[in-house]
C-alpha cells in the first residue's frame, strides 16, 4: 500500500470511528478480499469463508473505537479473521466432521494430478489442494503456514497476529513447510 | 555441513530466508552430495508449486453482494439500537469485556473472592482450633478448682472430728457439710455447744480459711458459664463447617 492509500484508510477509519458508514464500506470494500483469502485458504469453504469476512467487519465495526492507531489496521483485521477461522474450523469439526471426510476420498497426488498447472486454479482446486497438502497438519500449523507462505507476511506479523512468539511460529511453519514440501516434491519431481 | 543439517536447513527455510553464509555453506555441499542435490531439487520444484498456488488468489464470488450484506447488517444493529434507545445488552456486555482493563480487574476481583472464600473457611478451622484450646485451659482450671474445694472441703470436716475429739456422728457431719453449703457457721456453732471456747476460737479461724479459700474459688462459677459458653460456640462452629462441607459435597 502506498502512502496516499496509507492516509486515505487512516481518514476513512477516522471518519468511522464517528459512525461514518459510508466510509467504512469503503475500508470493507479495499479489504475484504484480504480476508477473504486468508478465510478461504483455512476453511476451503466459500460459505464458511464469506460467513467469517461478513462476521469480521461487523466486528470491526463494532470495535473500531478500540482500534489502536499505532498498529497496522491489516494486522489487526487478520488477528480478527484468524480468530474467526478458528472459531467456525471448531463449530465444523464438532457437526460434521467434514475434514476428515474430504481428505480421506482422495490422496493428495491424484489431488496435485488433477491440476492443469499451466491453467489458473478455480477455488474448488484450490480448496481441494490445501485441504490435501494441510491433511495432518495441526490448525496452529496450517495457519501459520498459510499467514507466513502463502499470504507472505512476516514473521513479526505472523507473530502479532496470532500472539505466538517468533520461536513458537518457527518450530511450527519447519513442522509445516517439511510436511507440504515432502507432499509435493514427489508429484512435482515426475514432471 | 552434514547431511541431516543441510536438509533440516533446506526445509525449513525458504531460499530467499537463507543468509549468505548458509547458501554458500549449502551450494559448496550441494556440489559434492548428489543425495542432498536430489532433495534440493524436489523442494525447488515443491517451492515452484507453492508459488503458483500463493499467486493465485480466491476469488470472492459476489465482492458486492458481500459488502452489501456486510453494510446491511450493521445498518440494521444500528438501527435497532436507535429504537430501542440503547445497543442492545449483549453487545454492550462484549464491548465493556473487550477492555483490557475491564478484564484485569474482573480478573482481580475473582482472585480477592476466591482467596477471601478460602481465608474463610481457614478462619472457621482456625477459630475451632482456638476455642478449644480455651476450653481446654478452662476446663482444667475448673476441674483443678473442684478438687481443691473438696480437699478444704475434706479438711474442714477432719479438724471438726478433731476438735469434738472423735464424738460427733456421721448425720452431724452431714449436717455440717449442708450448712457449709449455706455458708451458715453460727447455727453450726450452735449444733456444737459441747465445744469449749478454745475449740469455738480455733474452729471459728478454720471457717474463716475455708471461706478465705473458698471466695478465691469465686472465680469458679463464673469459670464454668465460660466453660459452657465455649463448648457452645464450639458446637455451633462445627455444625456451620459441617453444613459447608456438605453443601460443597464433602464428607
Amino acid at each position: 500500500m502506498n502512502n496516499n492509500m496509507v492516509d486515505s484508510l487512516e481518514l476513512l477509519i477516522e471518519e468511522a470511528q464517528k459512525g461514518d458508514i459510508p466510509a467504512f464500506e469503503k475500508i470493507v470494500k479495499s479489504h475484504q478480499s484480504y480476508a477473504y483469502a486468508i478465510a478461504f485458504r483455512f476453511v476451503c469453504d466459500e460459505d464458511d469463508a464469506e460467513d467469517i469476512v461478513q462476521e469480521s467487519f461487523i466486528r470491526i465495526w463494532k470495535h473500531l473505537q478500540d482500534f489502536d492507531p499505532g498498529m497496522k489496521f491489516t494486522t489487526w483485521m487478520y488477528r480478527i479473521v484468524v480468530n474467526l477461522c478458528y472459531d467456525r474450523i471448531k463449530m465444523n469439526k464438532r457437526r460434521t466432521r467434514v475434514f476428515a471426510r474430504l481428505n480421506s476420498n482422495s490422496s493428495t497426488e491424484d489431488c496435485i494430478d488433477k491440476f492443469d498447472l499451466g491453467q489458473e486454479l478455480s477455488n474448488k482446486d484450490m480448496a481441494s489442494l490445501i485441504k490435501s497438502l494441510a491433511d495432518g497438519l495441526s490448525d496452529k500449523q496450517r495457519m501459520i503456514f498459510l499467514l507466513r507462505d502463502l499470504q507472505d507476511l512476516t514473521i513479526d506479523e505472523v507473530a502479532d497476529i496470532t500472539g505466538m512468539p517468533e520461536s513458537a511460529i518457527k518450530t511450527n511453519l519447519f513442522y509445516a513447510r517439511q510436511s507440504i514440501r515432502k507432499k509435493l516434491a514427489p508429484a512435482e519431481a515426475r514432471i | 555441513m552434514k547431511c541431516k543439517e543441510l536438509q533440516h536447513l533446506l526445509y525449513s527455510a525458504r531460499t530467499e530466508e537463507l543468509n549468505p553464509a548458509e547458501w554458500e555453506s549449502i551450494k559448496k555441499h550441494l556440489a559434492g552430495c548428489k543425495a542432498c542435490s536430489t532433495v534440493f531439487q524436489n523442494i525447488s520444484n515443491a517451492d515452484r508449486l507453492l508459488a503458483r498456488l500463493k499467486g493465485t488468489v480466491p476469488r470472492i464470488r459476489n465482492e458486492h453482494a458481500l459488502t452489501e450484506s456486510i453494510i446491511v447488517e450493521i445498518v440494521n444493529a444500528r438501527r435497532l439500537a436507535a429504537d430501542t434507545g440503547t445497543t442492545p445488552f449483549l453487545d454492550r456486555l462484549d464491548a465493556l469485556f473487550t477492555k483490557e482493563i475491564i478484564r484485569f480487574a474482573c480478573g482481580i476481583i475473582i482472585l480477592m473472592c476466591g482467596m477471601s472464600y478460602v481465608s474463610m473457611e481457614y478462619n472457621d478451622t482456625k477459630a475451632i482450633a482456638h476455642l478449644e484450646q480455651r476450653l481446654d485451659e478452662k476446663s482444667k482450671i475448673s476441674r483443678a478448682n473442684i478438687f481443691q474445694q473438696e480437699i478444704n472441703v475434706l479438711n474442714f470436716l477432719r479438724e471438726l472430728y478433731g476438735l469434738s475429739n472423735g464424738t460427733i456422728s456421721s448425720v452431724e457431719l452431714t449436717n455440717t457439710l449442708v450448712l457449709m453449703k449455706k455458708a451458715d457457721l453460727q447455727t453450726l456453732l450452735n449444733g456444737y455447744k459441747t465445744l469449749d471456747e478454745a475449740s469455738r476460737t480455733r474452729l471459728n479461724e478454720i471457717w474463716d480459711k475455708y471461706k478465705r479459700e473458698e471466695s478465691s474459688f469465686i472465680g469458679s462459677e463464673k469459670n464454668r458459664e465460660e466453660v459452657a459458653a465455649l463448648q457452645k460456640e464450639i458446637e455451633r462452629l462445627k455444625k456451620e463447617l459441617e453444613q459447608n462441607n456438605l453443601k460443597k459435597g464433602r464428607p
